[in-house]
Protein backbone atom coordinates (compact mmCIF):
# COMPACT_ATOMS: atom_id res chain seq x y z
CA UNK A 1 0.00 0.00 0.00
CA UNK A 2 2.73 2.35 -1.09
CA UNK A 3 2.01 5.54 -3.05
CA UNK A 4 3.62 8.21 -4.44
CA UNK A 5 0.66 10.39 -4.59
CA UNK A 6 0.76 10.97 -0.74
CA UNK A 7 3.52 13.75 -2.15
CA UNK A 8 0.55 15.58 -3.93
CA UNK A 9 -0.31 17.36 -0.96
CA UNK A 10 3.23 18.87 -0.74
CA UNK A 11 3.93 19.64 -3.76
CA UNK A 12 0.47 21.88 -3.87
CA UNK A 13 1.83 23.26 -0.50
CA UNK A 14 5.07 24.33 -2.10
CA UNK A 15 4.08 25.04 -5.86
CA UNK A 16 5.93 21.80 -7.13
CA UNK A 17 2.50 21.04 -8.96
CA UNK A 18 3.44 23.93 -11.31
CA UNK A 19 6.14 22.07 -13.28
CA UNK A 20 3.96 19.04 -14.15
CA UNK A 21 1.24 20.76 -14.82
CA UNK A 22 2.92 22.57 -17.52
CA UNK A 23 4.23 19.04 -19.30
CA UNK A 24 2.10 18.13 -21.99
CA UNK A 25 0.14 15.06 -20.18
CA UNK A 26 -2.60 14.35 -18.55
CA UNK A 27 -1.51 14.96 -14.95
CA UNK A 28 -3.79 11.90 -13.47
CA UNK A 29 -2.31 9.33 -15.35
CA UNK A 30 1.40 10.92 -14.47
CA UNK A 31 0.82 10.29 -10.94
CA UNK A 32 -0.76 6.72 -11.73
CA UNK A 33 2.45 5.79 -13.11
CA UNK A 34 4.48 6.94 -10.68
CA UNK A 35 2.05 5.13 -8.21
CA UNK A 36 2.83 2.10 -9.89
CA UNK A 37 6.75 2.57 -10.43
CA UNK A 38 6.65 2.96 -6.41
CA UNK A 39 4.87 -0.20 -6.11
CA UNK A 40 7.02 -1.71 -8.32
CA UNK A 41 10.18 -0.45 -6.62
CA UNK A 42 8.35 -1.63 -3.53
CA UNK A 43 7.38 -5.15 -4.48
CA UNK A 44 11.39 -5.75 -5.13
CA UNK A 45 11.36 -5.73 -1.86
CA UNK A 46 9.83 -8.60 -1.51
CA UNK A 47 13.07 -10.66 -2.70
CA UNK A 48 14.20 -9.99 0.08
CA UNK A 49 11.75 -9.78 3.30
CA UNK A 50 9.84 -13.18 1.78
CA UNK A 51 12.75 -15.21 2.03
CA UNK A 52 13.78 -13.17 5.35
CA UNK A 53 10.14 -14.06 6.91
CA UNK A 54 10.21 -17.96 5.83
CA UNK A 55 13.61 -18.57 7.18
CA UNK A 56 12.54 -16.76 10.50
CA UNK A 57 9.16 -17.13 11.12
CA UNK A 58 7.96 -20.54 9.24
CA UNK A 59 5.02 -19.37 8.71
CA UNK A 60 2.65 -22.06 6.67
CA UNK A 61 2.37 -20.44 3.14
CA UNK A 62 -0.37 -21.17 0.81
CA UNK A 63 -0.15 -20.93 -2.84
CA UNK A 64 -3.50 -21.23 -5.29
CA UNK A 65 -3.43 -23.58 -8.33
CA UNK A 66 -6.82 -22.86 -9.21
CA UNK A 67 -6.44 -20.49 -12.15
CA UNK A 68 -9.99 -18.79 -11.69
CA UNK A 69 -8.87 -17.58 -8.41
CA UNK A 70 -5.62 -16.48 -9.18
CA UNK A 71 -7.56 -14.52 -12.45
CA UNK A 72 -9.91 -12.91 -9.84
CA UNK A 73 -7.44 -12.31 -7.42
CA UNK A 74 -5.31 -10.34 -10.36
CA UNK A 75 -8.48 -8.11 -11.19
CA UNK A 76 -8.70 -7.74 -7.42
CA UNK A 77 -5.92 -6.44 -6.96
CA UNK A 78 -5.86 -4.31 -9.92
CA UNK A 79 -9.00 -2.74 -8.63
CA UNK A 80 -7.56 -2.36 -5.16
CA UNK A 81 -4.74 -0.41 -6.82
CA UNK A 82 -7.00 2.14 -8.29
CA UNK A 83 -9.06 2.66 -5.44
CA UNK A 84 -5.98 3.33 -3.52
CA UNK A 85 -4.73 5.91 -5.95
CA UNK A 86 -8.29 7.65 -6.29
CA UNK A 87 -8.70 7.88 -1.61
CA UNK A 88 -4.75 9.36 -2.18
CA UNK A 89 -5.85 11.66 -5.02
CA UNK A 90 -8.77 12.69 -3.14
CA UNK A 91 -6.76 13.45 0.31
CA UNK A 92 -3.89 14.85 -1.59
CA UNK A 93 -6.75 17.47 -3.61
CA UNK A 94 -7.15 18.89 0.47
CA UNK A 95 -3.87 21.14 0.34
CA UNK A 96 -5.84 22.76 -2.50
CA UNK A 97 -7.66 24.49 0.33
CA UNK A 98 -5.47 23.41 3.59
CA UNK A 99 -1.80 24.13 4.44
CA UNK A 100 -2.08 20.66 6.51
CA UNK A 101 -2.77 17.67 4.81
CA UNK A 102 -0.64 15.44 7.03
CA UNK A 103 -3.94 14.96 10.25
CA UNK A 104 -6.16 13.89 7.46
CA UNK A 105 -3.71 11.61 5.63
CA UNK A 106 -2.85 9.95 8.95
CA UNK A 107 -6.35 9.92 10.60
CA UNK A 108 -6.92 8.21 6.97
CA UNK A 109 -4.13 5.58 7.77
CA UNK A 110 -4.72 4.52 11.07
CA UNK A 111 -8.66 4.03 9.78
CA UNK A 112 -7.05 1.79 6.60
CA UNK A 113 -4.73 0.17 9.13
CA UNK A 114 -7.97 -1.18 10.51
CA UNK A 115 -10.41 -1.06 7.96
CA UNK A 116 -8.42 -2.67 5.22
CA UNK A 117 -7.68 -6.20 7.30
CA UNK A 118 -4.14 -5.13 7.99
CA UNK A 119 -4.15 -5.08 11.25
CA UNK A 120 -5.83 -8.33 11.71
CA UNK A 121 -8.30 -10.35 9.26
CA UNK A 122 -11.45 -8.99 9.59
CA UNK A 123 -12.98 -12.47 9.80
CA UNK A 124 -12.36 -11.99 14.00
CA UNK A 125 -14.53 -9.23 14.11
CA UNK A 126 -18.14 -9.77 14.92
CA UNK A 127 -20.42 -10.21 11.55
CA UNK A 128 -22.14 -6.74 11.96
CA UNK A 129 -18.97 -4.99 12.11
CA UNK A 130 -17.73 -6.69 9.09
CA UNK A 131 -20.84 -6.11 7.04
CA UNK A 132 -20.50 -1.93 8.28
CA UNK A 133 -17.38 -2.14 7.16
CA UNK A 134 -17.61 -4.25 3.77
CA UNK A 135 -20.14 -0.77 2.79
CA UNK A 136 -16.96 1.32 2.94
CA UNK A 137 -14.15 1.34 0.27
CA UNK A 138 -11.70 -0.08 2.65
CA UNK A 139 -11.78 -3.65 2.66
CA UNK A 140 -11.56 -4.02 -0.89
CA UNK A 141 -7.95 -2.80 -0.78
CA UNK A 142 -6.19 -5.53 1.08
CA UNK A 143 -9.15 -8.10 2.90
CA UNK A 144 -11.32 -9.03 -0.56
CA UNK A 145 -8.26 -9.31 -2.87
CA UNK A 146 -6.38 -11.20 -0.21
CA UNK A 147 -10.01 -13.55 0.42
CA UNK A 148 -10.42 -13.71 -3.47
CA UNK A 149 -6.93 -15.23 -3.86
CA UNK A 150 -7.66 -17.47 -0.86
CA UNK A 151 -10.96 -18.82 -2.93
CA UNK A 152 -12.47 -18.41 0.48
CA UNK A 153 -14.96 -15.67 -0.04
CA UNK A 154 -18.91 -17.05 -0.74
CA UNK A 155 -19.30 -13.77 -2.46
CA UNK A 156 -16.47 -13.10 -4.25
CA UNK A 157 -18.37 -12.31 -7.76
CA UNK A 158 -20.67 -9.38 -5.18
CA UNK A 159 -17.47 -8.26 -3.53
CA UNK A 160 -15.63 -7.99 -6.93
CA UNK A 161 -18.38 -5.93 -8.49
CA UNK A 162 -19.14 -3.32 -5.11
CA UNK A 163 -14.95 -3.12 -5.52
CA UNK A 164 -15.57 -2.10 -9.21
CA UNK A 165 -18.30 0.06 -8.12
CA UNK A 166 -16.33 1.91 -5.61
CA UNK A 167 -13.39 2.61 -7.91
CA UNK A 168 -16.40 4.17 -10.77
CA UNK A 169 -17.51 6.49 -7.71
CA UNK A 170 -14.26 7.41 -6.16
CA UNK A 171 -12.75 8.47 -9.69
CA UNK A 172 -15.43 10.45 -10.40
CA UNK A 173 -14.90 12.27 -7.09
CA UNK A 174 -11.40 12.59 -7.39
CA UNK A 175 -11.55 14.19 -10.63
CA UNK A 176 -14.51 16.33 -9.64
CA UNK A 177 -12.35 17.43 -6.29
CA UNK A 178 -9.55 17.99 -8.50
CA UNK A 179 -11.30 20.40 -11.46
CA UNK A 180 -12.74 22.31 -8.17
CA UNK A 181 -9.23 22.68 -6.46
CA UNK A 182 -6.82 23.19 -9.32
CA UNK A 183 -9.17 26.45 -10.13
CA UNK A 184 -7.94 28.00 -6.67
CA UNK A 185 -4.36 26.88 -7.22
CA UNK A 186 -1.72 30.07 -6.86
CA UNK A 187 1.11 28.37 -7.24
CA UNK A 188 2.73 29.73 -4.44
CA UNK A 189 6.12 29.06 -3.52
CA UNK A 190 7.47 28.97 -7.07
CA UNK B 1 26.09 22.87 25.10
CA UNK B 2 23.69 20.57 25.91
CA UNK B 3 21.98 23.89 27.47
CA UNK B 4 22.09 25.23 23.70
CA UNK B 5 20.62 21.92 22.14
CA UNK B 6 17.64 22.36 24.92
CA UNK B 7 17.00 25.80 24.12
CA UNK B 8 16.98 25.89 20.01
CA UNK B 9 14.95 22.39 20.52
CA UNK B 10 12.52 24.15 22.65
CA UNK B 11 12.05 27.45 20.32
CA UNK B 12 12.01 24.89 17.12
CA UNK B 13 9.28 23.64 19.66
CA UNK B 14 7.79 26.64 20.05
CA UNK B 15 7.76 27.38 15.99
CA UNK B 16 5.78 24.67 15.33
CA UNK B 17 3.54 25.06 17.60
CA UNK B 18 2.89 28.84 16.44
CA UNK B 19 2.44 27.07 12.85
CA UNK B 20 0.35 24.33 14.03
CA UNK B 21 -2.26 27.44 15.62
CA UNK B 22 -1.53 29.62 12.24
CA UNK B 23 -2.24 26.66 9.92
CA UNK B 24 -3.76 23.80 11.66
CA UNK B 25 -6.10 24.50 14.32
CA UNK B 26 -9.10 21.74 13.12
CA UNK B 27 -6.38 19.20 11.91
CA UNK B 28 -5.00 18.92 15.95
CA UNK B 29 -8.52 17.05 16.25
CA UNK B 30 -8.35 14.75 13.64
CA UNK B 31 -4.56 13.97 14.60
CA UNK B 32 -5.46 13.22 18.29
CA UNK B 33 -8.69 11.29 17.31
CA UNK B 34 -6.29 9.33 14.55
CA UNK B 35 -3.87 8.37 17.93
CA UNK B 36 -6.80 7.45 20.04
CA UNK B 37 -8.70 4.99 17.32
CA UNK B 38 -5.22 3.40 16.78
CA UNK B 39 -4.61 2.50 20.08
CA UNK B 40 -8.49 1.64 20.52
CA UNK B 41 -7.94 -0.70 17.67
CA UNK B 42 -4.76 -2.00 19.06
CA UNK B 43 -6.62 -2.69 22.32
CA UNK B 44 -9.49 -4.45 20.42
CA UNK B 45 -7.19 -6.41 18.65
CA UNK B 46 -5.67 -8.04 21.47
CA UNK B 47 -9.10 -8.45 23.33
CA UNK B 48 -9.95 -10.50 19.87
CA UNK B 49 -7.41 -12.81 20.46
CA UNK B 50 -7.87 -13.06 23.79
CA UNK B 51 -11.40 -14.26 22.97
CA UNK B 52 -10.38 -17.32 21.29
CA UNK B 53 -6.77 -18.07 23.10
CA UNK B 54 -6.96 -17.74 26.53
CA UNK B 55 -3.39 -16.69 27.00
CA UNK B 56 -0.31 -15.21 24.30
CA UNK B 57 2.75 -16.89 24.90
CA UNK B 58 1.94 -17.11 28.18
CA UNK B 59 0.67 -13.98 28.90
CA UNK B 60 -2.43 -13.09 30.07
CA UNK B 61 -5.23 -10.74 28.93
CA UNK B 62 -3.84 -7.73 31.35
CA UNK B 63 -0.23 -8.64 31.09
CA UNK B 64 -0.96 -8.38 27.33
CA UNK B 65 -2.65 -4.91 27.57
CA UNK B 66 0.08 -3.81 29.55
CA UNK B 67 2.91 -4.58 27.02
CA UNK B 68 0.52 -3.16 24.51
CA UNK B 69 0.50 0.20 26.44
CA UNK B 70 4.49 0.09 27.41
CA UNK B 71 5.16 -0.51 23.51
CA UNK B 72 2.88 2.54 22.75
CA UNK B 73 3.95 4.82 25.02
CA UNK B 74 7.94 4.30 24.17
CA UNK B 75 6.47 4.73 20.57
CA UNK B 76 5.41 7.85 20.90
CA UNK B 77 8.14 8.90 22.89
CA UNK B 78 10.00 8.42 19.69
CA UNK B 79 7.73 10.08 17.07
CA UNK B 80 7.09 12.86 19.82
CA UNK B 81 11.28 13.50 19.55
CA UNK B 82 12.47 12.03 16.26
CA UNK B 83 9.94 13.10 13.84
CA UNK B 84 12.01 14.70 11.78
CA UNK B 85 13.28 11.81 9.99
CA UNK B 86 9.92 12.04 7.84
CA UNK B 87 11.00 15.11 6.03
CA UNK B 88 14.64 14.01 6.18
CA UNK B 89 14.55 13.22 2.41
CA UNK B 90 12.54 16.27 1.39
CA UNK B 91 15.69 18.20 3.08
CA UNK B 92 18.10 16.61 1.31
CA UNK B 93 16.14 16.67 -1.92
CA UNK B 94 15.00 20.49 -1.85
CA UNK B 95 18.82 21.60 -0.51
CA UNK B 96 17.81 22.55 3.17
CA UNK B 97 20.06 19.89 4.53
CA UNK B 98 22.62 22.21 3.33
CA UNK B 99 21.94 24.48 5.92
CA UNK B 100 22.15 21.97 8.42
CA UNK B 101 25.46 21.29 7.90
CA UNK B 102 26.23 24.67 7.88
CA UNK B 103 24.55 25.22 11.16
CA UNK B 104 26.89 25.61 14.38
CA UNK B 105 24.78 22.56 16.50
CA UNK B 106 25.11 19.39 14.94
CA UNK B 107 23.67 18.53 11.31
CA UNK B 108 21.99 15.10 13.02
CA UNK B 109 20.12 17.29 15.42
CA UNK B 110 18.50 19.05 12.70
CA UNK B 111 18.25 16.06 11.12
CA UNK B 112 15.86 14.29 13.43
CA UNK B 113 15.08 16.53 16.74
CA UNK B 114 13.95 19.68 14.54
CA UNK B 115 10.01 18.70 14.00
CA UNK B 116 8.87 18.10 17.10
CA UNK B 117 4.87 17.87 16.82
CA UNK B 118 3.28 19.52 20.00
CA UNK B 119 0.24 17.40 19.16
CA UNK B 120 2.69 14.44 20.44
CA UNK B 121 3.36 16.31 23.52
CA UNK B 122 -0.45 16.65 24.49
CA UNK B 123 -0.99 12.76 24.43
CA UNK B 124 1.95 11.86 26.05
CA UNK B 125 0.16 12.19 29.41
CA UNK B 126 -2.81 10.29 28.66
CA UNK B 127 -0.43 7.93 27.12
CA UNK B 128 1.48 7.38 30.60
CA UNK B 129 -1.91 7.10 32.38
CA UNK B 130 -3.17 3.79 30.31
CA UNK B 131 0.62 2.56 31.32
CA UNK B 132 -0.22 3.36 34.88
CA UNK B 133 -3.44 2.13 34.61
CA UNK B 134 -2.68 -1.00 33.00
CA UNK B 135 0.45 -1.56 35.03
CA UNK B 136 -2.30 -2.06 38.15
CA UNK B 137 -4.84 -3.36 36.18
CA UNK B 138 -1.89 -6.83 35.73
CA UNK B 139 -1.73 -6.73 40.10
CA UNK B 140 1.77 -6.63 40.04
CA UNK B 141 2.87 -3.77 42.52
CA UNK B 142 4.37 -0.58 41.26
CA UNK B 143 7.52 0.00 43.00
CA UNK B 144 10.11 2.92 43.02
CA UNK B 145 12.55 0.52 42.13
CA UNK B 146 10.97 -1.22 39.24
CA UNK B 147 9.90 2.63 38.16
CA UNK B 148 13.82 3.38 37.98
CA UNK B 149 14.61 -0.06 35.86
CA UNK B 150 11.86 0.87 33.53
CA UNK B 151 13.36 4.27 33.02
CA UNK B 152 16.27 3.18 32.23
CA UNK B 153 15.24 0.35 29.97
CA UNK B 154 13.65 3.85 27.94
CA UNK B 155 16.79 5.34 27.97
CA UNK B 156 18.33 2.04 26.80
CA UNK B 157 15.98 1.41 24.61
CA UNK B 158 15.74 5.12 23.32
CA UNK B 159 19.31 5.01 22.43
CA UNK B 160 19.29 1.62 20.20
CA UNK B 161 15.95 3.38 17.85
CA UNK B 162 18.00 6.77 17.60
CA UNK B 163 20.52 4.58 16.00
CA UNK B 164 18.53 2.83 14.21
CA UNK B 165 17.11 6.59 13.16
CA UNK B 166 20.56 7.58 11.95
CA UNK B 167 21.14 4.84 9.81
CA UNK B 168 18.10 5.33 7.87
CA UNK B 169 18.57 8.64 7.42
CA UNK B 170 22.04 7.95 6.51
CA UNK B 171 21.02 5.92 3.83
CA UNK B 172 18.46 8.55 2.38
CA UNK B 173 21.76 10.69 2.34
CA UNK B 174 23.32 8.17 -0.03
CA UNK B 175 20.67 6.99 -1.88
CA UNK B 176 17.63 9.40 -1.41
CA UNK B 177 15.60 7.03 0.31
CA UNK B 178 13.81 7.20 3.63
CA UNK B 179 10.03 7.42 3.47
CA UNK B 180 10.03 3.43 2.70
CA UNK B 181 12.82 2.74 4.93
CA UNK B 182 11.24 4.13 7.50
CA UNK B 183 7.82 2.59 6.50
CA UNK B 184 9.31 -0.74 6.72
CA UNK B 185 11.24 0.08 9.83
CA UNK B 186 8.17 1.20 11.12
CA UNK B 187 6.23 -1.95 10.53
CA UNK B 188 8.91 -4.29 11.92
CA UNK B 189 8.47 -1.88 15.02
CA UNK B 190 5.00 -3.00 15.58
CA UNK B 191 5.89 -6.39 16.05
CA UNK B 192 7.09 -5.70 19.68
CA UNK B 193 3.63 -4.44 20.65
CA UNK B 194 3.20 -8.18 21.30
CA UNK B 195 5.48 -10.82 23.69
CA UNK B 196 8.51 -11.36 21.19
CA UNK B 197 8.62 -14.43 22.45
CA UNK B 198 5.52 -15.63 19.84
CA UNK B 199 7.53 -14.76 16.92
CA UNK B 200 9.88 -18.46 17.66
CA UNK B 201 13.65 -17.89 18.98
CA UNK B 202 15.44 -16.73 15.86
CA UNK B 203 12.68 -13.49 15.11
CA UNK B 204 12.66 -13.14 19.52
CA UNK B 205 16.46 -12.93 18.65
CA UNK B 206 16.56 -10.48 16.45
CA UNK B 207 13.93 -8.44 17.88
CA UNK B 208 15.69 -8.40 21.07
CA UNK B 209 19.30 -8.14 20.24
CA UNK B 210 19.60 -6.34 16.46
CA UNK B 211 16.22 -3.93 16.89
CA UNK B 212 15.02 -2.00 20.22
CA UNK B 213 11.63 -3.59 19.67
CA UNK B 214 11.85 -6.25 22.82
CA UNK B 215 13.26 -3.39 24.91
CA UNK B 216 10.14 -0.97 24.17
CA UNK B 217 7.53 -3.40 25.68
CA UNK B 218 8.29 -7.24 26.33
CA UNK B 219 11.63 -7.02 28.81
CA UNK B 220 9.99 -3.74 30.35
CA UNK B 221 6.81 -5.69 31.43
CA UNK B 222 9.17 -9.09 31.82
CA UNK B 223 11.19 -6.93 34.63
CA UNK B 224 7.77 -6.32 35.98
CA UNK B 225 6.36 -9.79 36.22
CA UNK B 226 9.79 -10.83 37.71
CA UNK B 227 10.73 -12.26 34.36
CA UNK B 228 13.66 -10.46 33.79
CA UNK B 229 17.03 -10.30 35.68
CA UNK B 230 17.78 -6.62 35.33
CA UNK B 231 21.92 -7.19 35.32
CA UNK B 232 20.90 -7.99 31.84
CA UNK B 233 20.33 -4.42 31.50
CA UNK B 234 24.43 -3.64 31.60
CA UNK B 235 24.93 -6.16 28.87
CA UNK B 236 21.86 -4.27 27.23
CA UNK B 237 23.32 -0.94 27.77
CA UNK B 238 26.68 -1.70 26.43
CA UNK B 239 24.85 -3.40 22.84
CA UNK B 240 23.03 -0.01 22.42
CA UNK B 241 26.76 2.20 22.60
CA UNK B 242 27.94 -0.44 20.16
CA UNK B 243 24.73 0.35 17.80
CA UNK B 244 25.24 4.01 18.19
CA UNK B 245 29.03 3.65 17.60
CA UNK B 246 28.01 2.33 14.60
CA UNK B 247 25.48 4.47 13.01
CA UNK B 248 27.38 7.32 13.83
CA UNK B 249 30.82 5.53 11.75
CA UNK B 250 27.83 4.89 8.95
CA UNK B 251 26.32 8.80 9.22
CA UNK B 252 30.20 10.11 9.16
CA UNK B 253 30.53 7.68 6.06
CA UNK B 254 26.78 8.95 4.87
CA UNK B 255 27.68 12.47 4.94
CA UNK B 256 31.11 12.10 2.56
CA UNK B 257 29.14 10.89 -0.24
CA UNK B 258 26.91 14.24 0.20
CA UNK B 259 27.22 16.03 -3.05
CA UNK B 260 24.70 19.29 -2.29
CA UNK B 261 23.65 18.26 -5.61
CA UNK B 262 19.86 19.70 -4.86
CA UNK B 263 20.99 23.10 -3.71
Amino acid sequence: MGSRTIDLGWMINSGALTIPLMRPFNIFSFFFIRDLADKLFNLSFMFIEIPLILFIFHPPVFLQSNPLYLALAIFSILLAIMLYYYINVIFGSLAFWSRDVWAPRFLLMVIMEFATGAMFPLDMLPVVWQKIILFTPFPYLLYVPLKTYLGTDPNTNIHLLVSLLWVIILGFFANFVWQKGIKSYEAEGR
Amino acid sequence: MLKAYAKVWLKLTAQQFQNQVANARGAAILFIFGKLFRLATAFLFIWVIMERAKLIAGYNLSQAIFILALFNFISSLTQLFMRGIYIFRQKVVDGTFDFYLLNPLSELFYSLFSYTDPLDLILFFPYLGIVIWAWVATGFPITLISFLFLFLIIIISEIMILSWHIFIISIGVRYLEVDNTIMLYRDLERMGAFPVSIYGKLGENILTYAFPFALMATIPANLVFGLFNPWYLFGFAALSILQLKISLWYWHRSLLSYSSASS
